[in-house]
Formats: C-alpha cells, structure tokens, sequence
C-alpha cells in the first residue's frame, strides 16, 4: 500500500495549489484534502466537479427564490391584517378585532425579518400561526373559509414551497460549504 | 460529544481507499471520499413536510379542539365539558406519547438534575406567575383565558380546588411539557437545529392558547421551558416551573 503512492511521486515532488480553493497539496494527490476538487485528475473529472459545484448554487439560488416567496406572503398577511384592523377599529369601531389584528399584523413582521436570518423556523412558525387564525375564523364565522379563497391558496403554497425550500437550502449550503465553494466564507 | 475532526483522523487511514489521510484532511487525497470523523451514515433527507407530518397533524387536530371548545357551544358547560375536553387531549397526547416514548425515555431520568436549580427555577416561576398576573391586571386582561379553564368552572364541584390544581396545574404541566417540549421537539429536531425547534415550539406553545395578548408572556415562557429542555436535556425544570406557575396563578386567583 505504501509503494503504491512512492514511485510516482517520491517525497520530492513539489506541492500543488488547488485551484479551487488555493489549498497546497502534496503532489502526489489526486484530490485536494480540504474540498475534494480533483487536482490530480482529467479535464473530464475537473469539468464534472464544476458542474457538480454549479447545479448546487443553481439549486440553492431556486430555494432562495421560494423562501423570497414566502417571505413575499408573509409581508402580504401583515399587511391585510393591518388594514382589516383598520376597517374594524376605526369604521366599526370594533376595538378588539383591531388589537388582534394589529398584534398579528406586528407577529408577522417580525416572522418576516426573523425569515432573513432563519427562513425555516420563520415559515414554519409564520405558517402554523396563520393556520391557527384560519381555523379560529372559520370556528367565529363559517363563511369565512370561502372569503379571499384564491389569496388562501396562494399564501398555503407560498409557505409550503417556503419550508421545503428553506430545509433543502440548508442542505445545499452545507454541500457548497463542504465544497469550499460559497462566495461568502462564514468561517 | 463529537471531537474535533482533525484530532480524530490524525495518521490513520482513509475507510473508502486505506490511502494515508493527514490530519486536518477532511477530503482523501486518493480517493476523493470524504473523510468523516464518526464513520455513521450522513443524515437522510427526507421530504421534511413528510417528517413533520406528526407535528402539523398534532397541532391541527388540538387546534380544532380547542377551538371548538372555546369559540363555540358543542361542549357542555362548565366542569363537565372542560372533563371531556381535558380528557380528549389527555388521550390524544398519551397516544403521541407512547409513539416516541423510546425518544422521550431520557427526558424523564432523573439522574443529573441539580436541586439548586430546581429550586431556582421554581422561585422564578413563582416570580413569574405574580408578575405576569400583576401585568394582566393593570392592562386589564382576564388571565383565566391562557390557563385555559377559568376557576370558576370548578365552583360547582366538592372540592373546587382540589380539581382546579388537577385540572389547571397538574395536566398541563405534564402534558404540555411532554407534547411541545417533548415530541414536538424532538420531531422538529429531525429537520432543523436545535435553536429552530426552541423558537418553533415556543412560539406555537403561544399561540395555540388561543388569546392573542397572552402571548405578551406565553411566548417567552414557552421559548424559557424550550431553552431548558434543550440546555439540560430533561423536562423535569419545565414541568416544575410549568407547574409552579400555573398553580401561582390559581392561588391569587381563589385568594385574592
């Protein structure tokens, strides 16, 4: 096992950087240790790494795209909560409704900027507590369920693509980190 | 605890190849294959909808009971209704429960816990459970909807006390605790971080309590009994600080 690397390099074989991410490896390697880029390898095996690296930011650009979604229908929700708030309070001057609305108009900015920093544990959270108003709305007015339908469906979708998305970007971040290939190093 | 991965490989050789890794190597330079400190099989992923199918059909389903319990006239009033509801959700919670008790099994031990901290966290719940009381009171706002069953249900029975303390303090302390901090937890755990599921549990611990400005101190207690599952790996701290709290807030409200 040992001859099997001496003869074709020796331990004079000087060290070679990595172009991917400027790693100095011994010679004698066909792989770099620290983001597996083959060094040692055909233009074919290089190319295949590229691609490799290049779907993964595609994929994760999708996913970005989807949270973006769903963060779009959060902001949306808190806007609609904070208009119909408006309507009950100052039209019908129906007090409760409009501090309801408002706390959740509110609940859903900050899942909003939460989503920036965690888009999973936002969406998720943005998304059972929006399930819990529709629940409690069509308990107070069965009508209800069928009012803004076509928004409903948007916004469910919209969060369901936005979980999805947020977990399997996750997964690619950690792929393009193991990789050393993300732009931006988080240490 | 996981070691650092550099330490661990140091001057041994690659699983996929037997070629020689350095330490520091996370790749092999042989092979390509990538060099793993504890030789398990990487997490699967799996559709995460799918994996969170028991929280999403857990919350769904309690969600709709309460609801139908608070916001409309199907249950009997009174102590008999608030039996059957509590009775539901027992079994209902019982029967997640026993799906993952082999996960749950060592949040229950109680090897490890610390009397001072337990003593501790009692004291602060107490603190809590006046503070949050004083606060409802100066804002005006009926507590008795966050612990769910207001007292006076329990006025027509032979011990109103003795139910109310069964009834508002002890089930919820343990069932609570075993549902959000317990599986939901652990199932969320499955997708996300640790950090996620404290957020995730502590916010919807709020808000399925179904009262909008309780969750001015809902949120923060179920984000507090999270972190100290999380941090000590037990439910024991919050099914007592759960329980102290909750019974501070039924005291004052037969006493005073």
């Amino acid at each position: 096992m040992f001859m099997e690397f001496l003869p074709e390099s020796g331990a004079l074989s000087p060290d070679v950087s990595c172009e991917n991410c400027t790693t100095q490896n011994p010679g004698n390697r066909k792989f770099c240790s620290q983001c597996s880029f083959p060094i040692g390898g055909t233009d074919d095996e290089q190319r295949s790494f590229r691609l490799l690296v290049s779907s993964r930011k595609r994929l994760l650009g999708d996913a970005n795209d989807k949270i973006k979604g769903a963060k779009t229908a959060i902001y949306i929700l808190a806007g609609i909560f904070f208009v119909f708030g408006g309507i009950a309070g100052l039209v019908n001057d129906d007090v409760p409704t409009l501090v309801v609305n408002l706390c959740l108009c509110i609940l859903f900015l900050i899942f909003a900027a939460w989503s920036t920093k965690n888009p999973f544990g936002a969406i998720l959270t943005a998304f059972m507590v929006y399930l819990t108003v529709q629940v409690v709305n069509a308990f107070v007015d069965p009508v209800s369920i069928f009012s803004g339908l076509i928004i409903k469906i948007f916004v469910i979708a919209a969060f369901i693509k936005g979980i999805r998305s947020a977990q399997e970007g996750q997964g690619y971040l950690k792929e393009l980190e193991k990789l050393k290939a993300v732009p931006v190093d988080n240490g | 605890m996981t070691t650092d991965n550099s330490i661990e490989v140091s001057g041994v050789q690659c699983q996929s190849c037997n070629g020689t890794v350095v330490a520091g190597d996370r790749f092999c330079g042989h092979c390509g294959k990538e060099v793993l400190s504890n030789p398990e099989s990487p997490p699967v992923q799996s559709d995460v909808i799918q994996t969170l199918a028991p929280t999403l059909v857990y919350y769904f389903v309690t969600l709709v009971l309460l609801a139908a319990y608070k916001l409309t006239d199907i249950f009997p009033p009174g102590f008999k209704g608030l039996a059957i509801i509590s009775g539901i959700d027992v079994i209902f919670v019982i029967a997640f429960w026993a799906f993952y008790f082999k996960e749950l099994r060592h949040l229950f031990s109680l090897n490890g816990l610390r009397l001072g901290l337990m003593s501790l966290t009692i004291v602060c719940a107490a603190i809590a459970g006046i503070m949050v009381t004083g606060l409802a009171n100066i804002i005006q706002f009926s507590i008795q909807d966050d612990v769910f069953y207001s007292t006076y249900l329990f006025e027509d029975t032979s011990t109103p006390f003795l139910w109310a303390v069964l009834f508002i303090c002890v089930q919820p302390a343990l069932f609570e605790e075993v549902t959000f901090r317990g599986f939901l937890f652990s199932n969320l755990s499955k997708v996300t971080s640790a950090g996620s599921a404290i957020y995730i549990t502590g916010f919807i611990f709020g808000i399925i309590h179904l009262a909008v400005i309780s969750m001015l101190w809902l949120v923060p207690l179920g984000l507090i009994f999270a972190f100290m599952r999380m941090k000590y790996n037990t439910l024991w701290y919050g099914i007592a600080a759960h329980f102290t709290y909750n019974f501070v807030i039924t005291l004052i409200d037969f006493w005073a």
